[in-house]
């Protein structure tokens, strides 16, 4: 036999694999699901036990299907703007008059003697005022710090929630609570249950993905899967370079994808031939076609070159201090305007790593960090909305939990050096976008800006807010898993909504 | 040996509550027992469910079933058979022909070692025409070492094995692989299972401290599996040490429970159960088992000469160390003097003043203020050496050098991670309200479940006297074939992984809301069978091996299917895709590059920078071993359960293909087929250098033919020879392949935006650089291979 590396073949039968020959083997791939697969697979949805039966069926050819909401939906996608390692309220969005008289006064015996304080960290005695100069914006002056000159000009866009509160007071703990409902490691992810409650738009992108340079404190498990099948798990997107791990072969094999696909999938059919009422193999045949389209949209979707010099410009993904964050906000609107469901920023950067933790130095922290945030931020919001996105598109930003509004005792008292410590007693977020009555406040903390006060609310009830903004119960959605129907909320009714958001 | 030791207080409860069901014939003969606990009334259990659930199947403890003889074919070849076929004659069923050679090779060695046989031990068994040639088949794969290789995996999802610590820190637990040798091990020489079970719950106290048993160091080793679940470090930081205290008691109670018993304790960790007849209450009475165990993370395993030998060689270096230590110190002193100087200047005055003073001088409130100032003041040796002048540092240097060197010579000794008892103030285990550690209500002693005894046992003596032996009472009881679970539990696993399903669908939950079970018969026979064979887990194997059910074929037939979609009732093989180590290893395996070492430290395989990112903990202190510490590539071609489980990183390979989560127990793995599986295995480096390993090993053993190439390949991958049909295709491919790679650039359109990504390309198929178009078209040919369903489904 000769070696076909000999050029003296030209077997006609080899144009069989140009386009044409493809689409009409695809067209047979998906015949071939249709029929065979999903009679089983309807079978395979009916399961010996009822509290089974009640966990959402998913097609396990096309994980990402749409699937119906519980009630009429306000949003369907989320840009998450996690803000880790904790902005300080008192120097952001929740202004404290008192605060800035009492510089240097000790916080009032009142105050210490209240059990939540004595059970967490040792703060330092005195009061800090916040050292940036605050303004009013917006038609109901909004209180913003200077931090945020840009994403104050979108007071009006904005809900801020200042009655937050969290359950732990360490990074790692907080941070998986908040991204997962839960203080210890394992669980789905936000992210995870909405892909897992309504599938995503586009088939051929993740339908939750994350974005940042470095990851948050508790690393993936922030954003995994949990007990939810690994199709709902956040998918790490780059900002720069081929988006996705292991999207493209190494470079020396390049240009001979198609052909690989191709081959694959001739051998798989010639194996199915023998062989069938087997489901499983329609499905990895499915699975090839659609990896080879989603290596085409996942590349052009990290293309950032492809949009307009003042949308560019708009981010500052040419500013030294903005380019990251620019970057990845752009980046942002790119997915979710394709029709990715849920979209995570984490704001960390190598150095500092520690994000807006500032136990030392708040001021330099706060600066750069603002710096490098607020521009892109108020883009975002800017692009969204003369799109026509935000209507739809829910933005939220918080960090894990926020910081006291004593100064931190370990931080050395000299002004430049100060810091504030964690405090998950009472912080603030905000909200916008997808039908948020914006210019805003709900609830509140005390006269220093530590405990919330009117209207607490729990990591829970934000995550219940969140689910119901996408027409989904939180006690509704749950996956029985191990025998136990597991929630986001946890145990059911243990969540409320956060009253007024949407007008 | 242990299965005979029952736990006192079960005897005494058993032989006050046992009682047989009246019941006559058949039912008779399936008459069944249980300490019926539950029915007495006083018993808080007996209030859930208005005693409705409490003759659940699993609470009545398995007996000897009489294997069916009714109706049962020729095709039925042992009592595994009969069960399975009796099941099927009520639906019309039968078993299908037996599987041909080349998939019962195939089947059985990826079943049992989880690896592809090679073409020499196919073509041998192929050819095997004795009667018995299945048989050692099965025997030879039961005591290959890799055996234990794959086995162990199986366990290690069972009980949440990783290697670090998880959360912010994720710290590496350098020694915890001997934990996971032993596991290995202990299915290669088929330790009895109820040994197995003792020597992990309670290890530690079943040797006293005189004890020569070499076995001794094992059990400590064994009891590894407590020290597994994830632990956040920073807890001690932030003033949550109770909290902390309280997760680590739930993950040891819930890992327990699911473990080894199948039975859901997380579910009442706040709550009376909402399905199972379990209390809140029976949550804290198992927990309080634990009540007494501390972590003891560097136990020296060494004999006590061995350690003495250790001690004298390190007192010797460390005399030899002292002057040169003297010498090290001086050198820096400058440099020393100079950054206290320069610190002090950025201290407010008043702390200087207050620095100056004799520490005797300083009260309490002074000492507080100080103590931030004093740390600044505690220099790393790194930081003061950077402020030594050029002149001044040679001699620094050299005797770093000096130190370093003798540092070297110290020896350590061998350490595991374990635990023990506290020897005294056990803390009282209350009842937490809403599962809230600080929420307490009533106190609990160590308890089983209430259904089964509600009363509080005594506890044993252990062997190491300075235990409490809580640990040794839960074991007894757990490894008990009077236990109505453990021993279901464990032969269900097995099956499970012999037939892709087991015989209870949810292997971690025995209880209301797991799925009942299919041949509920056969499940107690089998158990019955383990207990009675010494509870050998390879005696288990070989009754389901041996059996026609196992070794029949998985193709479907128009009227099973129709009648059976699930294949419930087992009237074929199932197919099953390979799991995410199998894949790995086998990739490798058939790739030519996989080295079958045995054991040691886990080694790091290369992960993309950008993954790792993802773990911010990684950049911040490799000290505290949160780094990750890349092994060389070459060293990394092992079998994927001797690779590192960091719990923050899992290695995006594995992960992808629905590896288990460690944080709890994982019975039974999802198997999804979806996308970015089809990516991860065209494009990912381990995959495209083991497609070109693949074709260079073939291009060796066959340098002349295109055609023995093919042969080899199939040969490797599918075991069988390609078809004619086959053979064409992949010549026309080639020939494609090579065509393109000619002419690639010209039009470049799959190519347009990909920029240079180094970071991305981890390993750039470095093997890839100085190949010619031929060897790259085959190695293409090689990827498909790999990529095709033949070789990833085991049928």
């Amino acid at each position: 036999m000769a070696l076909p590396f000999s050029n003296n073949h030209n077997d006609p039968n080899v144009t069989a694999f140009g386009l044409g020959g493809r689409r009409r083997f695809l067209h047979h791939a998906t015949a071939g699901v249709s029929s065979l697969a999903l009679a089983t697979m309807l079978q395979q949805q009916v399961r010996s036990n009822a509290s089974d039966e009640e966990s959402i069926p998913i097609d396990p050819v096309q994980p990402l299907l749409p699937r119906p909401t519980h009630f009429p939906a306000k949003v369907d996608r989320m840009i998450f703007l996690f803000q880790y390692g904790s902005p300080s309220q008192v120097d952001t969005f929740d202004y404290k008059p008192e605060l800035q008289k009492r510089e240097g006064q000790p916080l009032p015996d009142s105050y210490r003697a209240n059990p939540k304080l004595a059970h967490t960290l040792t703060y330092g005695r005195e009061l800090m005022a916040s050292p940036f100069s605050w303004s009013q914006h917006g038609t109901n002056g909004l209180w913003v710090s200077e931090l945020f000159p840009n994403v104050a000009k979108h007071a009006d866009d904005l809900c801020v929630v200042r009655s937050m509160f969290a359950d732990s007071n360490n990074h790692a703990p907080a941070s998986l609570s908040m991204n997962t409902g839960v203080l210890v490691e394992g669980k789905p992810s936000l992210g995870s249950w909405l892909t897992y409650g309504l599938g995503s738009v586009n088939q051929n992108l993740p339908g939750y993905v994350v974005l940042f340079n470095v990851g948050p404190y508790g690393g993936p498990t922030n954003f995994a899967n949990g007990f939810l099948q690994p199709a709902f798990s956040g998918i790490h997107f780059r900002y720069s370079g081929p988006p996705v791990l292991d999207l493209v072969p190494p470079s020396i094999l390049e240009g001979t994808q198609r052909q690989t696909i191709d081959l694959v999938q001739r051998l798989n059919r010639m194996h199915q031939a023998t062989r069938m009422g087997h489901p499983e193999l329609d499905g990895r045949i499915a699975a090839y076609e659609l990896a080879y389209r989603m290596q085409a949209e996942a590349m052009s979707i990290g293309d950032l070159a492809s949009e307009t010099k003042e949308t560019q410009d708009m981010y500052g993904i040419h500013e030294k201090e903005t380019a990251e964050y620019g970057r990845m906000c752009l980046l942002s609107r790119r997915l979710v305007e394709s029709g990715v469901r849920v979209v995570q920023l984490f704001n960390g950067v190598a150095s500092p790593k520690d994000g807006w933790d500032a136990h030392t130095k708040l001021f330099e922290n706060h600066r750069y960090n603002a710096k490098r945030t607020d521009q892109p931020i108020a883009a975002l919001l800017t692009d969204l909305k003369q799109r026509g996105l935000l209507e739809r598109t829910l933005v939220v930003w918080c960090g894990e939990f926020g910081r006291t509004p004593m100064w931190d005792s370990g931080s050395g008292r000299l002004r430049s050096d100060a810091g504030r410590n964690h405090n998950p007693l009472g912080f603030s977020i905000w909200m916008a976008g997808g039908g948020i009555q914006g210019g805003r406040t709900i609830g509140s903390t005390d006269e220093f800006g530590l405990f919330a006060q009117e209207s607490p609310y729990s990591v829970r009830d934000l995550h219940s807010t969140i689910l119901h903004a996408f027409g989904l119960g939180s006690n509704e959605l749950y996956f029985t898993n191990s025998g136990r129907q597991e929630r986001l909320i946890g145990v059911a009714d243990s969540a409320k909504l956060i009253s007024g958001l949407f007008g | 040996m242990s299965q005979t030791r029952i736990c006192r207080f079960l005897i005494a409860a058993v032989a006050m509550l046992e009682f047989t069901i009246p019941a006559s014939g058949e039912e008779k003969e399936n008459s069944i027992r249980i300490g019926a606990a539950w029915q007495d009334t006083r018993n808080p259990v007996a209030k859930l469910w208005d005693g409705q659930r409490l003759d659940h199947w699993a609470l009545k403890v398995p007996i000897r079933m009489t294997v069916p003889s009714d109706g049962i074919s020729s095709r039925a070849s042992t009592a595994v058979d009969c069960f399975v076929q009796s099941k099927q004659q009520n639906v019309g069923l039968r078993l299908s022909k037996e599987a041909d050679r080349r998939t019962l090779i195939r089947r059985a060695t990826f079943d049992l070692i989880g690896l592809p046989p090679t073409v020499d031990e196919m073509l041998n068994f192929i050819s095997d025409e004795t009667s018995d040639a299945y048989e050692r088949l099965v025997d030879r794969l039961l005591s290959s070492p890799q055996y234990g290789m794959r086995w162990g995996r199986h366990w290690l999802d069972v009980v949440r094995y990783a290697d670090t610590n998880g959360y912010e820190r994720d710290e590496f637990k350098s020694t915890m692989w001997r934990y996971r040798d032993y596991v290995i091990d202990s299915f290669n020489t088929d330790l009895p299972f109820d040994q197995f079970v003792h020597e992990q719950i309670a290890g530690d106290e079943m040797t006293s401290e005189e004890s020569t048993d070499p076995r001794s160091q094992l059990r400590f080793t064994a009891t590894g599996y407590l020290r597994l679940g994830p632990w956040d470090t920073t807890k001690s930081k932030f003033d949550t040490e109770e909290a902390g205290r309280d997760e680590i008691l739930v993950d040891l109670t819930n890992t327990t429970g699911s473990a080894f018993l199948g039975q859901t304790l997380g579910c009442c960790r706040c709550h009376d159960h909402k399905t199972d007849p379990l209390l809140q209450a029976d949550h804290y009475r198992l927990r309080a088992f634990f009540a007494g165990v501390v972590f003891d993370d560097e136990k020296v395993i060494n004999s006590s000469e061995e350690e003495a030998k250790i001690a004298k060689h390190n007192a010797e270096v460390d005399t030899r160390l002292k002057p040169i230590m003297m010498t090290y110190r001086q050198t820096l002193q400058p440099g020393r003097e100079r950054l206290r100087a320069q610190t002090l200047s950025s201290f407010p005055a008043e702390i200087v003043k207050l620095l100056a003073l004799p520490e005797d001088h300083r009260d309490a409130a002074t000492s507080q203020m100080l103590y931030p100032y004093l740390k600044k003041l505690d220099f790393y040796d790194v930081d003061v050496a950077d402020q030594l002048t050029q002149a001044e540092k040679p001699a620094y240097l050299e005797a770093l050098r000096l130190v370093r060197e003798l540092e070297k010579e110290k020896r350590e000794c061998d350490t595991i991670y374990c635990v023990k008892d506290k020897e005294s103030d056990i803390p009282a285990t209350h009842v937490l309200e809403g599962g809230a550690y600080a929420d307490r209500r009533e106190e609990v002693q160590p308890g089983i479940f209430s259904v089964l005894d509600p009363n509080v046992p005594e506890i044993v003596s252990p062997k190491n006297s300075k235990s409490t032996g809580r640990r040794t009472s839960l074991a007894q009881w757990i490894a008990s074939e009077r236990n109505p679970w453990t021993a279901r539990v464990m032969v269900n696993r097995i099956w499970q992984h012999h037939f892709g399903r087991g015989i209870v669908a949810t292997p971690d939950d025995f209880g209301y809301s797991g799925i009942a079970p299919s041949h509920p018969e056969l499940l107690d026979w089998l158990a019955v069978e383990f207990v009675r064979s010494g509870w050998s887990i390879k005696h288990v194997h070989r009754l389901i091996m041996l059996s026609s059910t196992y070794r029949q074929s998985s193709q479907v037939s128009t009227e099973s299917f129709a009648a059976d979609p699930n294949n419930q009732w087992l009237s074929r093989q199932n197919m099953r895709r390979m799991d995410a180590e199998t894949l790995r290893d086998s990739v490798l395996a058939v790739a030519g590059s996989l080295a079958l070492v045995t054991t040691g430290p886990p080694l790091w395989p290369e992960v993309p920078e950008a993954v790792l990112r993802a773990q911010p903990g990684i950049y911040e202190n490799a000290g505290r071993l949160q780094g990750y510490y890349t092994s060389p590539e070459k060293s990394t071609n092992v079998r994927s359960i001797l690779l590192v489980r960091k719990r923050s990183v899992p290695m995006p390979f594995l992960s992808v293909f629905n590896l288990s989560d460690a944080s709890g127990t994982c019975g039974r793995r999802e198997v999804t087929n979806n996308a970015p599986q089809a990516l991860s295995l065209l494009n990912n480096p381990l995959s495209t250098r083991a497609a070109t390993l693949f074709a260079s090993r073939l291009a060796v053993a066959h340098p002349e033919s295109f055609q023995e190439q093919i042969d080899d390949a199939f040969w490797s991958a599918f075991g069988r020879e390609a078809s004619q049909e086959e053979f064409a295709l992949l010549h026309q491919s080639c020939r494609m392949i090579i065509d393109r790679l000619k002419h690639r650039g010209e039009n470049g359109t799959e190519s347009s935006n990909r920029s240079n990504d180094p970071e991305l390309d981890v390993g750039n198929a470095r093997v890839l650089e100085n190949s010619s178009v031929e060897r790259l078209a085959f190695a293409e040919l090689c990827r498909a291979i790999l990529n095709s369903n033949e070789f990833i489904f085991i049928e």
